[in-house]
């Protein structure tokens, strides 16, 4: 069992080792995680603010570092999950694959370790850079001052995050196949498509209540969310009527449903159209 | 020789309006080399890609190696080139090959002697994008030949390549078949299947037309043409044999018959000669797979 998934995960690290545009991704998604942060150092200290020197310090990096994996997962992560599929199509190497002897299951188990792969080594980069930047930034050092009220968790929420995106675009390239179409799909849904359903049909057309909080994207987006002002804001929301503010404990098990439904329409598509 | 290796039972697809297969029953023994013919459009393709698992069939069914094996394992004693070669770009030819490799289970050291075969060698370590049509079909001939496969499936093999290199996807082929290998090769180039093939399966239409041994297809008759001083005459002579089919003049004193293949050419000869007609010609040669094809299509 664990030797057909090393087989497995080593046809895809064999496919895509050399993809300069997945290396691209990878680099860049590092990167701007370990630097991005360093903006806030270049602006000045505001009267009565304390957020910024606490910014880098135990426990409030893991929270700021998260939010800014949150959009680098958007855009990096997302499209290595597409294109991890739509290059098997685009080149037609899909069906190369399966007349060579792949089972379908197989071809799709392979995308799904790969994407597991990634996420867990994401997930390494913001583990590293949050205790990079904690350990240096921290003046007082304690196990529980390490990640705070949330605790080690954070880290299981950022993993989930990553494989969320990683799966949004897999099975967003399952659907599309095409490259170019995938990536508008997936940019166009997350940024503004789910929101006109959440906001527009499901809760202006058919009248639903809370439950338009519970999308994939928003799920996504607020399973590592801003870290300041979420408790005024559920206040205000929670006022207005709707409480449509998201707890990242309730947006994880969001995110944990919907990647599993998403495989298992990935699954479907795999399994019923012809390559 | 007998043992099936392919049995194919009422296999249909549709694609929309079109009907793209239409109940294709076939049995295919083992070392048959078979030819798939016809026109653009037939089916062919679809046939092929169905039995690859890579189209679902809307109905019927198919068993390879008698029902031992199917589905991915079977699929591992298949090589296949279907239509186009799809290989990754960003990769050489080595590393495509050992992705081949890798999904078969088979020893990747073996794929230099594949790529010296196919004339590839020297541009092994060159990406696949930068290969020109011919090079990129022989390397998918390279990757039909991984794992030494029981079964060889050619869609158009001669595809792209220059004189030199249709010459040696034949001798591979021949090579390949006289070991003993099954080969399914649907192809336009009807001589070269009239001289490889030991079986050719006609599709017009997704429809079935024929299936048979190449001589049972051929071997029917003999396409005649005699020609002496006096074509009427002779033209009236033979008109009183009745094994003698389409008669008729070429309008430039040659006389066109079909006789059947058990039948002595020489009687002719002897015939004329006894009413006075000496001919200049007789020639008679077995119907090419060209005219046979052309007769079943159309």
């Amino acid at each position: 069992m664990v030797g057909r998934l090393v087989w497995l995960l080593k046809l895809e690290w064999l496919k895509f080792k050399n993809l300069r545009v997945f290396r691209a991704l990878a680099i860049a998604y590092t990167l701007l995680l370990m630097a991005g942060l360093l903006v806030f150092k270049a602006m000045p200290e505001l009267p009565g603010e304390t957020f910024m020197q606490d910014l880098f310090a135990f426990p409030l990096i893991w929270k700021w570092l998260g939010y800014g994996g949150n959009w680098l997962s958007f855009f990096c992560l997302g499209f290595m999950g597409i294109l991890s599929v739509t290059t098997e199509f685009t080149n037609r190497t899909a069906r190369q694959n399966l007349i060579t002897g792949l089972s379908r299951d197989d071809f799709l188990k392979s995308k799904v370790l790969f994407l597991l792969a990634v996420a867990m080594a994401a997930t390494v980069v913001y583990v590293l850079v949050g205790f990079a930047y904690g350990l240096l930034h921290s003046k007082l050092l304690s196990a529980a001052l390490i990640f705070g009220s949330a605790g080690p968790w954070v880290i299981g929420r950022y993993f989930l995050m990553c494989l969320g995106y990683l799966t949004l675009g897999l099975s967003a390239g399952f659907l599309f196949r095409k490259s170019g179409l995938t990536i508008f799909a997936y940019i166009i849904y997350v940024s503004f498509g789910e929101l006109f359903i959440r906001w527009v049909i499901h809760l202006k057309v058919l009248g639903g209540g809370r439950s338009m909080v519970y999308y994939p994207a928003n799920a996504l987006g607020y399973i590592m969310p801003v870290p300041i002002g979420m408790d005024e804001l559920a206040v205000m929301t929670r006022e207005s009527g709707i409480d449509f503010i998201m707890r990242p404990t309730e947006a994880a098990v969001t995110v944990i449903v919907y990647t599993v439904l998403m495989i298992g329409g990935s699954w479907l598509l795999v399994r019923k159209r012809d390559f | 020789m007998n043992e099936i290796i392919l049995e194919i039972d009422s296999l249909s697809k549709r694609y929309g309006q079109i009907q793209a297969v239409e109940n294709l029953s076939l049995n295919i023994s083992r070392g048959t080399v078979c030819g798939i013919l016809g026109p653009n459009g037939s089916g062919k393709t679809t046939s092929l890609s169905m039995l690859l698992g890579i189209v679902r069939p809307d109905s019927g069914s198919y068993s390879w190696f008698g029902g031992r094996m199917n589905g991915a394992k079977a699929r591992k004693r298949i090589g296949a080139l279907l239509e186009t070669p799809n290989f990754y770009p960003w990769m050489n030819a080595e590393e495509n090959l050992r992705i081949l490799s890798h999904i078969k289970g088979v020893n990747p050291s073996l794929q230099d002697e594949l790529l010296d075969i196919v004339g590839l060698a020297d541009r092994k370590h060159s990406p696949f994008n930068t290969y020109s049509l011919g090079m990129k079909q022989r390397l998918a001939l390279a990757g039909a030949l991984v794992g030494d496969p029981d079964v060889l499936i050619l869609d158009e093999p001669a595809n792209g390549l220059d004189p030199q290199g249709i010459s040696e996807v034949r001798s591979v082929v021949r090579q390949i078949a006289a070991l003993g290998k099954t080969i399914i090769m649907a192809s336009h180039i009807l001589d070269e299947v009239e001289k490889v093939c030991t079986h050719v399966a006609i599709l017009k239409k997704g429809v079935l037309l024929a299936y048979g041994s190449t001589g049972s297809i051929l071997d029917n008759c003999l396409e005649c043409e005699a020609s002496c001083d006096d074509p009427d005459r002779l033209f009236a002579v033979f008109s009183e044999l009745s094994f003698i089919k389409n008669l008729r003049q070429n309008g430039q004193g040659v006389v066109l018959f079909e006789i059947p293949v058990g039948q002595d050419p020489a009687s002719l000869n002897q015939l004329a000669f006894s009413k006075g007609l000496i001919l200049r010609q007789l020639h008679c040669k077995r119907r090419s797979l060209e005219a046979e094809f052309l007769k079943i299509t159309n």
